[in-house]
């Protein structure tokens, strides 16, 4: 690892300011899950990181009285993960904080950090391949080993987005709040993430010197309570991650939506993939597919049809096809399957 | 010589046989044995020392004035060095000793040995590369090596080395490098020619055949992983150079660096308190061992070098690849006629991709013929791991057996049976019998007859679960023998020490000698220290591999013990009035017991002193006695046998296999300790699991990396892969030492893969021909099952 300057800024204008002045050379800082890997295995380089744990006010999980969720960038993935409230009316959020790495790992990872983490492609992490993310002219995936690369939205880039988070939160219309050079930004989460089509050297919108500060998701309120059981109710929303090895693993693919039900019929759905493309996927053909059904069988295997079928595999990922439709019948059937609605939207 | 009667057999099926041996030998310990130490179920010794952190591994070694050194390693799969500029680096401050690795012969003198202690390998050698600057085989192969005062420090004067390397066409895949004008990794080419066992006529044996079944089976290179790496600690004082090793042979470890820098191995002295595992990898000195002692030398100070992960990955081994084309020829009733297997696979830039153990020695049959060849890619050699060969034709072999099993309609574990070779004395029958009772075999159905295995439906459940059986047999035929020595010492407050230089790889070693030590002079096993993993000892034992350490031993600690208690019995026999004869060791007291006859005069039966009062007489002296062990006994059985048997859940919506419950019946002869030969058994079928389920290596063929050298992305079962586990030993007595101990270190490796991808098979209808049996891999046999 390289030696590095580590400023601890008191205040998020002091930290953006840092490093919009260091530009690439800087790196903001959170739980250091991922960036102190990427320094280790020589990825990455920084002169300079910013300590954002610094900065006071940027953790913990509040409700606002009409039910909006806020989630500060430092909250740790343990934390978002046994929240109670979280876990009842966003159970796709809670369980995809829980889905992620080790208890280790969700101990000091943040919520902020899981979402702006780097692609976890083997070439994208080895030193010895100049691939196209880090200003090289190929992507490595194409004559190399590719079996938990993109299937969906893939070139000039095949990485995958890895983030567990993300999915889950924009099945449940999360947006996110940056703070930078330029103010405030609001955004949905989905705009945030971009594809290398679009920008190569990273995976979201973030320029020098903007932070995120917070995710906000809008209440529960507006959504279909369902009965969860003889006293729980909770919103009908899932995040299902399949990995290969179970004790610690990222995705092959993952499955996250929400979805309203109104006597019997789909009002409203999102369908997001993990795990398969180099941002969180969201299927718009999915969710077309479920709107207006009563979420059946032939409807979930509709919507899994329509997900992937654009799908283009590589040499060796194949196998995420039929996997990602399977995983997305298994959660559009369980969701179906959670109760009769409880409440009218 | 002696002609001794011995009861041999197991539970239920004992006979008694005569053997030979020493009139040394204490009585060996058969059947009829009662022994009150050996076999009980004791944690180890250096259990709490180990998990408290109190025990001082390699990497723990802090000497005053100690140095890190790093090493620089090749970023290409084959290259030439043009030149090495180390002046910046030699120039940094902290740094202290630059070393350069450019001439072709620096690293030559190093032996590397197979478990059996037999050279092996082709790293480097004089045929292989041209005169001149150094060629490098492999990314990873070491360049230049620093010492600095900080591992940080030498980390930066690593990135200050300037190399120019000229960069060969290497080749990294296996099939190409079999390709007539692939690149060369030697300049003999990069196919060894086959080596051919056989026995009986596999053409007749085929014509004999009623059915034959025959497919072609990959496994992949698989990597250690012990979870400390490899790495040394060295320190000269003058000539003399004290090393601190993480490896599973102290005498062989000192041996090639004494050869490599042309010293007495007087000289050298070699110490491996406590090891983070080895699994076959860490024999000999290798380079690390070797560029720690350089760099010592040229820093005349300490120097500790512990390789990283990635390295560890690169450069210090992996089990061999293999593609297996098995075909096997049976009867109607099937009675097995032929097997014939051809075999390729790479070790990279060694040899040992040979996998034919099982198929020539695991079932009866006559006419077997095998067919073995390595091929040769530029990536890191592999070295022994954990079973040699086995768990990869173990695999091949029980998939075809299963498979022929299915088409003749016979159950696989009946077919088994019915090719039982009964030589020599074992329990294998036994333990087919009370393996497949515990995993409730009577349920396995062949494919597509429906299952009585069906999960019990879960809420939201598709219905696409399925269960299936499989099972596999473990062999395994090494054994120790001498040369092994080792030294019981009484002092006269009572307290004992037993001394073998050997090291304790991690299976308990060091409390399987104080059982044994202890059972002999009637103590508790805690009353004895244990003093190993030192050369400095002088009580040679063989390395820990192959599963001989404690066959090698034992029986010597043994002796030694037995040769301490006569001393004192001797010591204090006059004071109690009887023949040291007359005397017994029990419960720690030393207690007269009636002579032979009756007869027993005044001062006779049942008075005792303690141990310690006895001690007490030796007056401020010490006993010492030393044995060697005596080979091992003519006519007796060295292989260990097992069964073990697999219940898997197969998703067929996603791929995703389940192992639910393994059951392994096994046998280590004699058992020392029963927690700790269970916890063997549990170790090797974690192992074999994970071998079955997740491990491969990955080389990008283009640029011959290998893309998977950490923890994230070479998969290793963790906890939530890890099945319920049943561990059963069934005692086998065929002593052919005094102990009749057998090892047990690699048998529950080797069909752990086989018993898996057999029950995967059997509950999908679709024969596992691939290891690891990843969910794309499933998912494929799946849909090729239902278009056929």
């Amino acid at each position: 690892m390289n030696r590095f300057a580590f400023h601890e800024p008191d205040s998020l204008a002091k930290a953006s300011e840092i490093l919009a002045r260091e530009g690439a050379k800087a790196r903001l800082l959170a739980g250091g899950v991922d960036l102190l890997g990427e320094m280790k295995d020589g990825v990455v380089a920084p002169a300079a990181l910013v300590n954002l744990k610094s900065v006071p006010g940027l953790d913990g999980v509040r409700f606002e009285a009409d039910g909006t969720l806020r989630i500060g960038a430092l909250t740790t993935l343990a934390t978002l993960a046994a929240h109670t409230r979280v876990r009842r009316e966003f159970p796709a959020i809670a369980q995809a904080a829980e889905s992620v790495g080790s208890p280790e790992i969700r101990n000091v990872g943040t919520v902020g950090g899981n979402l702006c983490q780097r692609p976890r492609c083997w070439y994208y992490r080895s030193a010895l391949h100049p691939c196209i993310k880090k200003g090289g002219d190929t992507c490595f995936t194409l004559n190399g080993e590719s079996r938990y690369n993109a299937i969906l939205g893939g070139g000039p880039s095949y990485i995958v987005h890895p983030s567990d988070l993300a999915p889950a939160l924009i099945a449940c219309e999360a947006r996110v709040v940056v703070m930078g050079p330029d103010g405030r930004k609001d955004l949905p989460l989905e705009q945030f993430y971009v594809l290398p089509s679009v920008r190569v050297d990273h995976e979201t919108i973030l320029k020098a010197g903007e932070i995120v500060t917070e995710v906000v998701v809008p209440g529960s309120a507006s959504m279909v309570v369902y009965a969860a059981g003889p006293d729980a109710t909770g919103s009908r929303s899932a995040y299902l991650k399949f990995k290969e090895k179970d004790s610690m693993d990222f995705a092959l693919a993952s499955v996250a939506a929400s979805v309203k039900m109104r006597g019997g019929s789909c009002t409203a759905a999102r369908v997001v993939l993990g795990g398969v493309a180099p941002v969180p996927w969201r299927s718009k053909e999915a969710e077309a597919a479920i709107l207006g059904s009563s979420l059946d069988a032939p409807a979930a295997a509709k919507a899994a049809a329509a997900a992937l079928a654009g799908a283009v595999p590589l040499t060796h990922n194949g196998y995420k096809v039929p996997l990602t439709k399977s995983l997305i019948v298994t959660v559009l059937l369980g969701l179906a399957a959670q109760g009769p609605d409880l409440v009218p939207a | 010589m002696a002609s001794r009667t011995i009861r041999i057999g197991h539970d239920g099926s004992l006979t008694t046989v005569e053997v030979d041996v020493p009139d040394t030998e204490p009585a060996i310990w058969d059947a009829d044995a009662k022994l009150s130490v050996v076999g009980t179920s004791v944690p180890r010794l250096d259990g709490a020392a180990k998990v408290t952190g109190k025990a001082r591994y390699t990497y723990d070694i802090n000497l005053p004035g100690m140095l890190h050194g790093r090493i620089l390693r090749c970023p290409h799969p084959h290259a030439r060095i043009v030149s090495i500029d180390t002046a910046k680096a030699a120039r940094l401050t902290g740094v202290k000793a630059v070393l350069t690795f450019e001439k072709p012969d620096v690293f030559a003198a190093i032996g590397e040995t197979d478990e059996a202690g037999n050279p092996i390998g082709e790293k480097g050698g004089a045929e292989g590369k041209p005169a001149g600057m150094r060629q490098l085989l492999y990314a990873g192969e070491e360049v230049a090596a620093v010492a600095a005062l900080t591992p940080e420090i030498a980390g930066d004067a690593l990135e200050l080395i300037a190399v120019r390397y000229e960069v060969l066409p290497h080749v990294a895949d296996l099939e190409e490098a079999r390709r007539p004008g692939s690149p060369k990794v030697f300049p003999d080419g990069n196919v060894r020619p086959a080596s051919v066992r056989e026995r009986g006529d596999i053409a007749a044996g085929f014509r004999d055949a009623s059915v034959t079944v025959e497919g072609t089976f990959t496994t992949p290179v698989a990597l250690h992983n012990a979870l400390e790496t490899h790495g040394a600690v060295a320190r000269w004082e003058g000539a003399k150079l004290a090393v601190w090793a993480s490896t599973q042979g102290v005498f062989g470890f000192r041996e090639d660096l004494a050869k490599f820098f042309g010293i007495p191995v007087a000289n050298v002295r070699v110490v491996s308190e406590y090891l983070g595992g080895g699994f076959g990898a860490k024999f000999g000195a290798g380079t690390t061992g070797v560029v720690a002692a350089m760099l010592a030398k040229k820093a005349q100070a300490p120097v500790k070098l512990m390789l990283d992960r990635r390295e560890e990955n690169l450069a210090t081994g992996n089990r061999p690849s293999s593609v297996q084309a098995l075909r096997i020829g049976a009867k109607r009733d099937g009675t097995l006629t032929a097997i014939h297997l051809r075999s390729y696979g790479t070790a990279g830039i060694a040899t040992g991709a040979g996998v034919g153990g099982p198929a020539a020695r695991i079932y009866a049959c006559q006419n077997v013929k095998v067919e073995e060849e390595d091929v040769h890619i530029n990536a890191g050699p592999a070295a022994p791991f954990r079973a040699p060969g086995f768990p990869q034709g173990s695999f091949a072999l029980e998939s075809a057996l299963d498979e022929l099993a299915d088409r003749l309609g016979i159950d696989p574990l009946d077919l088994r049976r019915r090719n039982y070779n009964d030589r020599p004395v074992k329990a294998l029958l036994a333990q087919y019998d009370v393996a497949a009772k515990e995993i409730g075999w009577e349920r396995r159905r062949p494919p597509g007859e429906g299952s009585a295995l069906a999960p019990a439906a879960k809420p939201g459940a598709r219905g696409t679960v399925r269960r299936g059986l499989g099972m596999g047999t473990a062999m395994w035929p090494m054994y120790g023998g001498p040369p092994a020595d080792a030294k019981v010492t009484i002092n006269s407050d009572g307290s004992v020490e037993c001394t073998c230089g050997t090291q304790d790889i991690g299976t308990g070693t060091r409390t399987a000698m104080a059982m044994v030590t202890a059972e002999v002079l009637g103590l508790p096993h805690e009353k004895i220290q244990v003093f190993l993993g030192d050369t400095k000892s002088g009580m040679y034992s063989p390395a820990s591999g192959g599963s001989v350490t404690l066959t090698s031993i034992l029986p010597a600690i043994r002796s030694a013990a037995e040769g301490a208690r006569e001393k004192l019995l001797k010591t204090v026999a006059p004071s109690l009035g009887a023949k040291p004869e007359n005397l017994e060791m029990r419960d720690g007291r030393v207690v007269v017991r009636a002579a032979a006859g009756g007869g027993q005069a005044a001062g006779g039966k049942g008075r005792s002193i303690t141990f310690a009062q006895a001690a007490e007489r030796l007056k401020s002296t010490v006993i010492s006695s030393q044995a060697s062990r005596v080979k091992n006994y003519e006519g007796r059985g060295i292989e260990m046998f097992g069964a073990q048997f697999a219940e898997v859940e197969v998703d067929t919506a996603t791929g995703k296999v389940r192992v639910l419950k393994i059951v392994a019946a096994h046998d280590c002869g004699r058992t020392i300790n029963r927690l700790t030969a269970e916890s063997q058994i549990n170790g090797g079928v974690i192992m074999g699991l994970s071998y079955a389920l997740l491990e491969q290596r990955f080389i990008d063929a283009p640029t011959g990396i290998v893309m998977n050298t950490n923890m994230e992305d070479y998969k290793i079962a963790g906890t939530l892969e890890i099945p319920e586990i049943v561990p059963i030993l069934v005692e086998v007595y065929d002593p052919a030492n005094n102990v009749g101990v057998k090892g047990l270190g690699e048998p529950p490796v080797v069909p752990t893969a086989a018993a898996i991808a057999n029950a995967v098979s059997n509950a999908i209808g679709a024969r596992v021909r691939d290891l690891p049996i990843t969910p794309d891999r499933v998912l494929a046999l799946l849909a090729a099952a239902k278009e056929a």
